[in-house]
């Protein structure tokens, strides 16, 4: 029995099809959170991930009309986050290019990586080596290749599977598989002293 | 078996698919199997397994205060875009029918002329004399014709001289 009909979320968005909007409202409360999570674990960055997550809801605010349930809903919402993500880190990298002749020369090896603050985080000793710890994973994320990092985060965070993530990405299934292994590679070589 | 330590292994490229649920029921018995008499494999197991644990346990933010009410007033704004958008295509098509007004009501007129020729055409078609009439028709349209008619049709009287000398009277 295909999932999509049994999936509430798709009974959810069918709902809001059809001007039900406390049906999206009740899509948003749920999906916020995981949204705004995946878009900062993607840049890093607290803002500019919940800018991202408001345009990933803005899209599906406005593609009512047109959806059609042809896998889970989230597979969908987060294929339009995949997009999103993607679309900004291209924009990111082009004002990087055109700034990068004014940039200061790199003095570290984290330099290029946007300052992160963990507001949540308590500055007490036995916390502090537990915090530390989160900022290299994060750093050893950032480093990595932005597609490796995406489906890195798909299928650790969000456990979707290999074909789903292909849907997301608009790549092979091959691809998916070779990227994930990549990306587990290379964070096992940079977090080597933690594992 | 072998003592002497691999420091590779063929297999390792099946270690992450496996931890991933994506191999077949048949290779996942058997990487399981393998990874059991394997250093390499089962040391590249527990390496992938704690990198994923790792990365799940980083906490995770929860949404700044105002982010829901961020997002509903983007929504808002593009409400408000779409009835500006709707309100001015509407004014404009007003506004276009104004100043080209002119070209359709020419258009409108010369399709209805159309039409009034095939409809007259049609009517006048359906309205014409049949063979039968034709006679009748050509006899109201000349009364000296229809005199002669009356006589013809009246022949049956010459039978009897008497009266058609009434008729002539009437």
């Amino acid at each position: 029995m295909p999932r999509k009909r049994t999936d509430p979320d798709v009974q959810l968005m069918l709902s809001f099809q059809e001007g039900d909007e406390h049906a999206f409202r009740k899509l948003f409360s749920k999906y916020q959170t995981r949204i705004i999570n995946f878009c900062f674990r993607f840049c890093s960055d607290r803002e500019l991930a919940e800018d991202l997550a408001q345009e990933v809801f803005l899209r599906v605010y406005r593609a009512a009309n047109q959806y059609r349930p042809k896998a889970r809903f989230s597979t969908w919402i987060y294929r339009i986050a995949v997009n999103v993500c993607l679309n900004e880190s291209r924009k990111l990298k082009k004002r990087y290019l055109t700034q990068s002749t004014d940039r200061p020369v790199a003095d570290g090896q984290n330099s290029r990586l946007p300052e992160y603050r963990d507001e949540n985080q308590v500055s007490a000793d036995d916390m502090m080596a537990s915090g530390q710890r989160d900022e290299q994973i994060k750093d050893a994320l950032q480093n990595l290749p932005e597609q490796q990092r995406m489906a890195v985060l798909l299928r650790i965070y969000n456990e979707f599977s290999y074909n789903e993530i292909a849907s997301q990405m608009s790549v092979s299934q091959g691809k998916v598989k070779t990227l994930i292994f990549r990306g587990r590679q290379t964070l096992k070589q940079t977090l080597q002293g933690e594992i | 078996m072998d003592k002497k330590m691999k420091k590779s292994c063929n297999m390792i490229d099946l270690i992450s698919p496996l931890i991933d649920g994506e191999l077949s029921p048949k290779d996942n018995a058997s990487v399981l199997q393998h990874i059991e008499s394997c250093a390499i494999c089962r040391a590249e197991f527990n390496s992938l397994k704690s990198i994923d644990n790792m990365l799940r346990n980083i906490k995770p933010i929860e949404p700044s205060f105002d982010f829901a009410r961020g997002f509903w007033k983007k929504i808002d704004a593009l409400d408000a875009l779409k009835t500006k958008k709707s309100r001015w295509s509407i004014s404009n098509l007003l506004s276009w029918r104004w100043r080209w007004g002119w070209r359709p009501s020419l258009v409108s007129a010369a399709a209805a002329a159309v039409l009034l020729i095939v409809a007259g055409t049609v009517s006048y078609k359906q309205s014409a004399p049949s063979a039968v009439d034709a006679m009748g028709m050509l006899i109201s349209e000349d009364v000296a014709l229809y005199s002669d008619y009356e006589i013809i049709n009246n022949l049956e009287l010459f039978e009897n001289w008497e009266e058609i000398i009434i008729v002539e009277e009437i």
